[in-house]
């Protein structure tokens, strides 16, 4: 449905995976396969990223090797914007 | 006949995992998903289809060509950039505002209602069900919202049904509060984090501006004990009832994953027993 709206507003688009798990992602995976749509990233069902966020604290702030990965997606978006 | 909406305020908190099953549950009851941007309660509840209706809800501009003299006032007062370059109107972004057919000085723009949506009256294996699906863009989902609880309440009166159980949008605009017209009592499912609680107490307010009965559930309670802690507090001060507490279970997630509910899919685990509790406690206080 969202992938629909994009479509339509001829806006660019990828998509981010949330509470990813290896043998969960099958479906999205495969949608995004036939569709040619880019898997931006994958955000793991992790409890401590759970609790960071019940906590109202970005886990980039406490899992620092998770700003990298943020950044490489920031850093992606811009060009296709610019 | 009682009507009972679920909603949660904050997106996210398994307020559909949770009206799916109670409804489980209940057995026997019209069930609506009023959820109508992102319905779906059909994915979980598998029903067959019995009847498919057309919804017309928001207004579009419609030109008509031999009246259009290509003056490119339009364009240049809409404030949506729903006019092309060759003064077309774009159905997603027209708003229907109407300024142009308003200000149009040869009348070759006018205001008419589109197809918004489908209405759908289906069954599932727990009784009569209604959804539906806005078209994409399309505005006005609270009106169909409206449309899809009239239908099951219907439904509910026709075939003598003592419930009808409504999963509504999260948040708190225009289609929560159609999903809430004529509630006997609202179900808010939260969880315990700070935007869990923050929607809580934003939600609260407009079941209390319409004077509708609210009971708290709190799912993934044990994801931070702190918070669910000042949550139940929150509550008792505000003399709010506490429907029960469901814990963070992998086996939810895997259930959802089958397709399945997690009452059928392992009737013995301490999230069935949870949600047995909270149906109990609902049913005991609809009877009051």
């Amino acid at each position: 449905m969202a992938v629909e709206v994009v479509k339509k507003l001829k806006k660019p688009y990828g998509v981010v995976i949330n509470r990813s798990e290896e043998d969960g992602d099958g479906i999205i995976e495969e949608y995004c396969n036939v569709e040619g749509i880019p898997i931006l990233l994958r955000i793991p069902f992790q409890r401590e990223i759970a609790e960071l966020y019940s906590e109202g604290i970005p886990f980039v702030e406490e899992m620092p090797e998770w700003r990298e990965h943020f950044q490489e997606v920031v850093c992606e978006a811009k060009k296709v914007v610019e | 006949m009682k009507k009972v909406t679920v909603i949660s305020g904050k997106g996210g908190t398994g307020k559909t995992i949770v009206t799916a099953n109670l409804t489980a549950l209940a057995q026997d009851l019209v069930l609506a998903d009023c959820d109508v941007d992102a319905p779906n309660m059909h994915l979980l509840m598998k029903p067959k289809i019995l009847e498919e209706q057309s919804y017309k809800g928001g207004k579009v501009a419609v030109k008509d060509e031999e009246e259009c003299i290509d003056c490119g006032l339009c364009k240049k007062l809409c404030n949506f950039g729903a006019v092309t370059d060759d003064y077309e109107i774009d159905e997603v972004k027209c708003e229907g505002c109407g300024l142009c057919a308003a200000k149009c000085p040869t009348d070759a723009l006018q205001l008419t209602v589109e197809k918004t949506g489908n209405i759908f009256l289906s069954r599932s294996r727990f009784g009569p069900m209604v959804h539906a699906k806005l078209g994409i863009g399309a505005e006005n989902s609270g009106k169909l919202v409206s449309e899809v609880s009239q239908k099951a309440e219907e439904i509910a009166k026709e075939q003598e049904k003592d419930l009808v159980l409504i999963d509504g949008s999260p948040g708190i605009g225009c289609p929560v509060v159609a999903s809430l017209n004529g509630a006997d009592m609202t179900l808010i499912v939260t969880e315990p984090t700070k935007s869990g609680l923050a929607d809580l107490k934003r939600v609260l307010q407009v079941t209390e501006h319409f004077g509708i009965n609210a009971l708290v559930i709190i799912n993934k309670s044990d994801l931070n004990e702190d918070i669910t802690v000042e949550i139940e507090e929150f509550c008792q001060q505000q003399d709010i009832m506490l429907a029960g507490k469901i814990p963070f279970d992998s086996k939810v997630v895997e259930a959802m994953r089958q397709g399945e509910l997690i009452v059928d899919y392992n009737p013995e685990s301490r999230v069935t027993a949870a949600l047995k509790g909270i149906w109990k406690r609902v049913n005991n206080k609809l009877k009051e």
